[in-house]
């Protein structure tokens, strides 16, 4: 009876949470599908007046552009978390082990990057001058490959491995890559995998990239394609006046940004619940060893 | 200790190495430049989003260039959201960069923070040998509004400087109520009407409309007063002092009277309950249902001004004289930009985008028969969706050049610069501000300003509890140091002139 009592409380209090979570979601698909003569009337509300598709329509209104982005912006998730993850979980695991003759200044090294970082303009010049990466796939790749901060996570949780373990596999004749593939990797899933989506995350939401390096509209990511269509929206009243032309068209303005907001994240959000049993556990890494 | 040393080598080494390239580019590029000098290279970035037919409009545009003056432009489009980031940028890096659209206000560009860099090239000598149409087509009082420290920093992009405020009311309204737009001459003339409105009109129909930011920005001419910095930074002269004496304008009796005005029509029902938070004014007015409102009016208008409000006819009073600030000429310029390896040829283009006709539509509108169609000799007609229509004439040269579109009027252009000629030019004309010495000042009265200003100027709040309260924190945030500093060097620049 008590117990009863206190699994109904729990389940109270997780869907109040719950619904807290999923509210703005509804809400957000809600207003991008409402009519924007409703939003500015009624305000924004979570069951839609009327249902107009304006806002996919106007954003759709070129699809090429669209799935170009979504095209570009997929290939520099995949690639990017991938080699990302390749590189910091190898530059992790010299760094986590106790025989490895340079750790102290290698990890030296990592760790001044996530202290200092050189500005803006000597990282573009390096990006786009000396290594030419301007217009290329690379410039949305290469600058968020390594970073100090998650390598130094992936360290602690390679040190966490009992040194047993590889001394065995080394005894047994086993080389260091066999030792990184073979043993680390697999124990390391849950580490991997909160590192590799939050690289992920990184590089579906960036737009700062694209914005410094791209000005090729082939090469536009997807978020600074969205944004760069807010921009257009909410200075269409402000050119339209100036440049002496009448804008006509009614632009769903307030619905359209909503409606990026449910296609920028939507990818995302399918992918979130695959990696949810890895993160859960991934948000104690680092914790564990003292 | 040997470890240490390899280590120091070994690092060194990297370096030089990631160096080595940075030489062998720049030696290649100076090579390959060298070989073409015949045509010179201009790169033009322009706040503009890129569109298909760019390759196009600039073959037909360096066919005119080339011969001409041995030119070939290429335009760099920079879309509105990375901009000024974007040119920034290039700036400091030093990217190939000679002719840029750069603005002092919210279109991008930070003209004074780019010229206080050293990122632009003055362009007085330019101007005088190679830019003497340009020169002669703007009149000189402009010219003195894009002096920094004495060496002009830009061309205008000219096209409408005066800002001439007044009631923006839709005829619909004013017919139904038997009222004459042309009666009025204070901002308290409109009340009557709009109680009528108030009294007869369902409830979604917003009498007089104000947007969080309220009117106080352009009714400051309206009250006699010239912002030094911008209307919510503390510091205005009073129109005709000719002792250039600096006050704040929040302590004025105009500001007093404008928000006791406001909150008596808030109280009165004028004014749209969420005026204090509401940010986006076209929403709104597009469903028709902004009565009256207060802004600027330029000639030609009307059409831009009917399709803003949903369609209806909008009346418009004049209630200022029209003026030009220093604000208003800086808002679209051309500059040239220091890593320019041809300042020349950069000067000669842009004296040929504004005075060559044919090469400024085409910028702008793109090609005959291919982005537009001739209607007449001076009119044309765009083709939708043609691949080029960067709608930002007036960020590109001389407006009146332009070929007309739509509703314009057939002598917009004449009545746009008959305005400018004979609009009262600010006497701070050429004056800027220089902020570096107020920076926390400035940034503690704009936060002050920020949570105060929008209540009262939207008549939300009762000036009488508010007012002393905002003027008080003003002070404390050092309202009254920025208006010294203002002073002092408003002097400074009197006594050089």
């Amino acid at each position: 009876m008590k117990l009863a009592g206190r699994k109904t409380n729990t389940i109270i209090i997780l869907s109040i949470f719950t619904a807290l979570f999923i509210y703005p979601i509804v809400a957000v698909v809600s207003i991008s599908i409402s009519h924007v003569e409703d939003i500015y009337t009624f305000g924004y509300r979570i069951i839609p007046k009327s249902i107009s598709w304006d806002a996919y329509k106007y954003i759709f209104a070129s699809p090429q552009q669209l799935f170009s982005s979504y095209r570009v912006s997929i290939i520099v998730t995949v690639l990017g978390t991938l080699l990302g993850l390749l590189i910091m979980s190898m530059l992790a695991f010299s760094l986590s082990r106790k025989n490895f003759k340079f750790k102290r200044p290698l990890t030296y090294f990592v760790f001044f990057t996530i202290i200092f970082n050189p500005g803006l303009v000597p990282w573009y010049i390096n990006i786009a001058q000396t290594l030419g990466m301007k217009n290329t796939y690379l410039a949305l790749i290469v600058p968020y490959l390594v970073w100090g901060w998650f390598t130094m996570l992936l360290r602690t949780f390679f040190a966490s491995i009992p040194e047993e373990l590889f001394e065995s596999c080394e005894m047994d004749g086993a080389n260091q890559f066999t030792v990184f593939f073979r043993i680390t990797l697999p124990l390391s899933k849950p580490a991997l995998a909160s590192v590799g989506l939050l690289m992920m995350l990184r590089y579906w939401n960036d737009w700062f990239l694209g914005l410094l390096y791209i000005n090729n509209t082939e090469l536009m990511p997807l978020q600074l394609w969205l944004y760069n269509i807010m921009v257009n929206i909410e200075e269409m009243s402000r050119v339209a006046a100036d440049a002496g032309v009448i804008e006509t068209i009614n632009f769903p303005s307030e619905s359209a940004r909503m409606a990026m907001a449910v296609l920028a994240a939507g990818p995302i959000l399918l992918v979130l619940p695959f990696f949810q049993k890895y993160f859960v556990k991934g948000i104690t890494v680092g914790s564990i060893k003292g | 200790m040997n470890v240490k040393v390899k280590i120091l080598l070994g690092v060194t080494l990297i370096f030089f190495l990631l160096a080595m390239p940075v030489f062998s580019v720049g030696q290649q590029e100076t090579s390959a430049r060298e070989g073409v000098k015949e045509i010179a290279q201009i790169k033009w970035a322009l706040r503009i989003n890129p569109e298909s037919g760019e390759a196009d409009v600039e073959a037909a545009m360096n066919e005119i260039l080339g011969s001409k003056l041995g030119i070939n432009v290429d335009i760099l489009p920079l879309s509105k959201g990375e901009f000024t980031q974007k040119l920034n940028l290039m700036m400091a890096a030093g990217d190939a960069l000679d002719v840029t659209f750069i603005s002092s206000q919210s279109w991008g560009g930070n003209f004074y923070q780019v010229v206080s860099k050293g990122g632009l090239l003055p362009l007085d000598d330019l101007l005088n040998e190679y830019g003497q149409g340009i020169k002669d087509q703007i009149p000189a009082k402009y010219w003195e509004a894009v002096k920094v420290n004495g060496s002009i920093m830009g061309v205008p992009n000219y096209q409408i400087l005066a800002r001439s405020n007044g009631f923006r009311v839709q005829e619909r309204f004013l017919d139904k109520y038997g009222y004459d737009i042309a009666e009025w001459t204070k901002l308290e003339d409109i009340e009557p009407f709009l109680q009528d409105v108030k009294d007869n009109e369902p409830k979604n129909v917003i009498p007089w409309f104000l947007t969080k930011t309220g009117i106080w920005a352009s009714v400051l001419h309206y009250y006699q007063l010239d912002e030094v910095a911008d209307a919510k930074t503390p510091g205005v002269i009073r129109f005709n002092d000719m002792s250039f004496t600096v006050i704040n304008q929040f302590a004025t009796p105009e500001f007093e009277e404008h928000v006791q005005l406001m909150h008596k029509w808030y109280k009165a029902g004028f004014i749209q309950k969420d005026a204090a938070v509401i940010t986006d004014m076209a929403g709104v007015a597009k469903t028709g249902n902004v009565v009256a409102e207060w802004g600027n009016h330029k000639p030609g208008d009307s059409a831009d001004l009917k399709a803003r409000n949903g369609g209806f006819d909008i009346a418009v009073q004049v209630l200022d004289t029209p003026y030009v600030n220093t604000n208003s000429v800086v808002v679209t310029l051309s500059g040239i930009v220091r890593q320019s390896e041809n300042p020349e040829k950069a000067m000669q283009f842009i004296n040929e985008i504004n005075t060559n006709k044919e090469l400024y539509n085409l910028a702008i509108f793109g090609l005959e028969g291919i982005n537009y169609n001739k209607i007449d000799a001076n009119r044309i007609e765009l083709i939708e969706n043609s691949g080029w229509f960067p709608n930002a004439a007036w960020g590109m040269g001389s407006q009146f050049n332009a070929y007309l579109i739509g509703n314009q009027p057939d002598d917009v252009w004449e009545q746009t610069i008959e305005l400018n000629e004979s609009a009262k030019a600010s006497p701070l004309l050429g004056f800027v501000f220089d902020p570096s010495m107020m920076k926390s000042e400035l940034t503690n009265v704009l936060s002050v300003y920020d949570s105060y200003a929008p209540a009262l100027i939207t008549g939300t709040a009762d000036p009488d509890e508010l007012l002393p309260e905002f003027i008080e924190k003003l002070n404390e945030a050092g309202a009254e140091k920025i208006i010294v500093e203002m002073q002092k060097q408003l002097d400074i620049w009197v006594d050089s002139k």
